[in-house]
């Protein structure tokens, strides 16, 4: 029990970290590139949830690839945006 | 996995019950302070819809639209979970047959309403166009 705990502490500490980071980095003007380290950062911090608390580390393969199926469809409609971004006339 | 999981897998009941209530409660207390932003916001006139008296440009207005529909459908969300972490609080000690599937679900959901927020504080919160 110890041991699971130690872990799921761990995971949190390292999102305080990372959570740390991110308010940091708004303090510092990077111009656009705000926006990147925003999204790496919570992406990072996405990935801990996803596979510490929301357990996919010991999923089986069925539930992973259901996972990154999500992942992928989400891509396609961000990918959707990304071409009416470029595409509209402003 | 988490800490309520983790206590219930070894029958600690008490300590799951105890995790489930603080977690309704610090669910509880973000509710209390958005609802304590939209106050504020509201006050100054920035107003679902349309906000265009407060602000000269319309991206703004936009980002205001965006603004209460995400933080609010997340907040609709959370009351969902605080509902349910209250009511599993209850539940832990009462119930004769284990209930480990339910709360494994309800610790998925609660998870997935963090992942939300997790990208909504710094899209909102943290975004900056200038100096």
């Amino acid at each position: 029990m110890r041991r699971d705990l130690t872990q799921l502490f761990a995971v949190y500490a390292g999102l305080l970290v990372l959570f740390a980071a991110t308010t940091g980095a708004a303090f510092v003007n990077l111009g656009a590139l705000n926006v990147v380290v925003n999204l790496g950062i919570a992406t990072v911090k996405a990935a801990l949830v996803y596979w510490f608390f929301m357990e996919l580390r010991t999923a089986d393969g069925l539930v992973r690839i259901a996972a990154l199926s999500v992942l992928f469809w989400l891509l396609i409609l961000l990918g959707a945006d990304v071409v009416i971004w470029f595409t509209r006339v402003r | 996995m988490n800490t309520t999981g983790v206590l219930l897998r070894y029958g600690k009941k008490g300590g799951a019950q105890l995790c489930l209530i603080a977690t309704a409660g610090l669910g509880l207390l973000f509710l209390a302070l958005k609802a304590v932003e939209y106050h504020l916001d509201i006050r100054d006139g920035i107003v679902p819809g349309n906000s265009s008296h407060v602000f000269q440009n319309n991206s703004a207005n936009l980002f205001v639209n965006l603004y209460y529909a995400a933080t609010g459908l997340h907040a609709v969300h959370l009351t969902i979970a605080v509902i349910w972490m209250a009511g599993l609080s209850v539940a832990v000690k009462r119930a004769k047959r284990p209930l480990e599937s339910h709360f494994h679900v309800a610790g998925l959901y609660w998870h997935f309403v963090d992942v939300i927020w997790i990208f909504l504080y710094p899209v909102l919160y943290l975004g900056r166009t200038g100096p």
